[in-house]
């Protein structure tokens, strides 16, 4: 390749790239929404017949990371429950449970699966009161509402020995 | 005489990322203006239920979002609840007429919903709120019978009828089962998705979801399918080299779960090689089981777990920043020197009770092929001696620092090239990574050791990498570096490699990406290598 082409053949990319970069519609905005009245607590919540009463807020997020799949003494599989994107309480819980935003969300389970480690990805649910249907029904589900929405059907777990309206506690914005 | 364009690459180069950091916000506020109306329009999901009340005397209107911006107001007859920034998702349960009112309608206005009821005379109504419901309250002399009032309480008899005929028959079915089974996950959705307002109906919804192996639901496992691929256009001063348009690989990754503990994954890569004809490869097939945290085992053919880069990005390079490997991990048919791919047995999981949440791999598989053109270099079927490699490694993901993974592996084979000596190797990697939504920090060495009749060959190399998302935008840089000794029994043509690049992807959706990257490599005896890949790489 001479000069000349070479400089011709960069040019031409260059061209395209900027072009490509102007036209393109971003993603960022959709990944952003900014909801408003999100919930500022989390309660985050489990079958009734499972033991755990207290999560540090450390292993609650290996939980919800799919980076533990199982209960502690062989209390069976772990099965998140989350609600569907766009409804505020799942920002919240993106926010602090995650601390992730939604692109990185998708990115962390796609990129579980795809490494192999976790082909099961947390089932969602589009309103509180199906992640607490779900949560009553199935024994190694663990999930999150906002506290004014629990009912009796299910157990609301202390993080870090604190539950939700106790002064300290870290699921609160 | 091989040209010097690196002064106008260069300058080409600080012109594209200019061009790309300055329309790409241009572009981005633009669509940001969209945006706004659509992030606007993300709607309160309205659910409507007729209460309790079995007189007829209150209606509630609950929504997943507060409600506290409703209002109320009376026209004639007619009382109206205007539900701002809405979608109505059905009136389940609200029958259209009832005692207090002669009509119930849920219209859509713009971004608004109306509910209205048409009062019967001397009816009332009032709006009670609370955080994310509405109460209608009636109230008002209740008419007297008529003709429709007549026909509800008579249909209401018969329902109740029909209710404990039903209730006698459930009855009667469980007193005949011995035991009934704990409610499985997937009758907990259906039920709690036969709860749910949202207008799509609960099957095709479940379906719908990512992960949702239902296997024991129909009885047989479900495959899904993950596509990755990637465009290119290429272009490099290497002598003879042409700038083209280039389909990178399309993997398809399968994965299908076949019970509780056990799984199936695998990757098949379909792409075109340098005479423009199709290949096709399965470079992942692996059954695994899972009993628990601490043990994942699996047979077939895996990537091997040397380093970081080969397990974590595999064929998918939507995943990775650059747009390209760096080149002590380009795969075997394309130059590569390091074994990743093996066929064997594979073991990881957390070890028990370690700290940081340390965990371990082990491997053991055939192995690579010693070089020769003619072989391919993954031994898949056949071994070329009785000596299996083994790999072990360990690493630690800390929860107290999240996004940290560091790690070291060994990697032992010895290999059989046809009419010369048996070469030992010996590979040991480590690493220290970080990666969150903001910075990504890959860093990465190596060593390779041959040893063959009485003498050793030693091959140093890392990169490592820095990224920062800005936005949309992740700017990287990455510098790397391999060395081979020119006396190398297997792959002294690799030489000496080192050299930068500097790129920016660009995330024009969740699921495509646009990465334009200059990469410089000074290699021992032969020409600087100049070359700038554009790529559009997406996962469906």
């Amino acid at each position: 390749m001479t000069k000349r082409k070479w400089t011709r053949a960069v040019c031409a990319l260059s061209l395209l790239a900027a072009l490509a970069a102007a036209c393109l519609p971003s993603g960022g905005a959709a990944a952003r929404p900014a909801p408003p009245q999100a919930p500022t607590e989390l309660a985050v919540i489990v079958n009734k017949s499972n033991p755990v009463e207290n999560l540090p807020l450390s292993e609650l997020r290996e939980y919800f990371l799919a980076e533990r799949g199982n209960w502690p003494g062989g209390g069976g599989k772990v099965r998140v429950v989350m609600l569907d994107p766009g409804v505020p309480t799942r920002e919240t819980a993106l926010r602090l449970i995650y601390n992730m935003s939604e692109k990185g969300y998708v990115n962390h389970f796609l990129g579980k699966k795809f490494r192999g480690e976790s082909l099961v990805e947390p089932r969602q649910q589009s309103s509180a009161a199906d992640v607490i249907k779900f949560v009553s029904f199935v024994p190694g589900a663990i999930g999150y509402v906002r506290p004014e929405e629990v009912d009796a059907s299910v157990k609301v777990i202390r993080v870090d020995g604190l539950a939700p309206g106790d002064p300290g506690y870290k699921l609160r914005l | 005489m091989i040209p010097k364009p690196s002064r106008n690459a260069g300058a080409v180069l600080a012109a594209l990322c200019l061009a790309l950091s300055v329309l790409a916000p241009s572009a981005r506020a633009a669509s940001d203006a969209k945006g706004g109306a659509a992030a606007r329009a993300l709607p309160k999901r309205l659910v409507l239920l007729r209460a309790g009340a079995h007189d007829g005397s209150r209606v509630e209107i609950s929504s997943d979002s507060p409600l506290d911006d409703c209002e109320s107001f009376r026209e004639g007859d007619d009382f109206s609840v205007r539900i701002p920034w809405a979608v109505s998702a059905g009136a389940r349960g609200l029958s259209p007429e009832g005692r207090f009112y002669r009509s119930a309608r849920v219209e859509e206005r713009g971004d608004s919903v109306l509910v209205t009821f048409g009062l019967r005379e001397g009816a009332s109504a009032r709006l009670a709120r609370g955080f994310n419901r509405l109460e209608v309250t009636f109230a008002g002399a209740a008419p007297a019978a008529t003709p429709s009032n007549t026909s509800e309480a008579a249909m209401l008899r018969e329902m109740r009828e029909q209710i404990a005929a039903l209730e006698a028959r459930v009855r009667e079915l469980e007193a005949r089962q011995p035991a009934q089974p704990a409610p499985t996950e997937a009758a907990a959705a259906t039920s709690a998705a036969a709860l749910s307002a949202q207008p799509v109906p609960a099957e095709p919804r479940a379906a719908a979801q990512h992960g949702d192996h239902d296997a024991e639901q129909s009885g047989a496992p479900r495959l899904q399918i993950q596509g990755f691929a990637d465009v290119n256009l290429n272009a490099s001063s290497e002598r003879g080299s042409h700038t083209s348009f280039a389909l990178g690989q399309l993997d398809l990754f399968i994965t299908s779960r076949l019970s509780e503990k056990f799984d199936v994954l695998s990757e098949l890569i379909i792409e075109a090689n340098r005479r423009n004809e199709f290949t096709f490869e399965i470079h992942r097939l692996l059954l695994q089981y899972t009993p628990n945290d601490n043990l994942r085992l699996g047979i077939g053919r895996f990537h091997t777990a040397i380093g970081y880069y080969n397990t974590a990005y595999h064929h998918g390079s939507w995943f990775q920043t650059a747009a390209n490997r760096p080149f002590i991990f380009a795969f075997e048919g394309k130059g590569g020197i390091l074994p990743l791919h093996n066929v064997g047995l594979q073991a990881t999981g957390r070890v028990p009770g370690a700290p940081w949440g340390l965990r371990y791999v082990a491997e053991v598989g055939n192995g690579r092929a010693s070089r020769s053109p003619l072989d391919a270099a993954v031994q898949t079927a056949l071994d070329e001696n009785n000596r299996k490699a083994f790999n072990f490694g360990l690493f630690a993901k800390p929860k107290s620092a999240r996004g940290l993974q560091a790690g070291f592996s060994v990697y032992r084979d010895r290999l059989t090239p046809e009419g010369a000596q048996t070469v030992g190797q010996t590979i040991g990697a480590g690493y220290v990574v970080f990666q969150n939504d903001r910075y990504e920090s890959l860093n990465e060495f190596l060593l390779m050791r041959l040893s063959s009749g009485g003498r050793v060959y030693n091959t140093p190399a890392f990169y490592t990498q820095f990224a920062r998302q800005f936005g949309s935008l992740r700017p990287f840089f990455r510098y790397q570096y391999v060395n081979v000794p020119r006396d190398n029994p297997l792959y002294a043509d690799v030489g000496r490699r080192n050299g930068p690049a500097l790129g920016v992807r660009y995330d024009v959706s969740n699921f495509a990406a646009f990465k334009a990257q200059y990469e410089r490599t000074s290699r021992r005896a032969r020409p600087t290598l100049d070359e700038l890949f554009l790529q559009f790489a997406f996962t469906f």
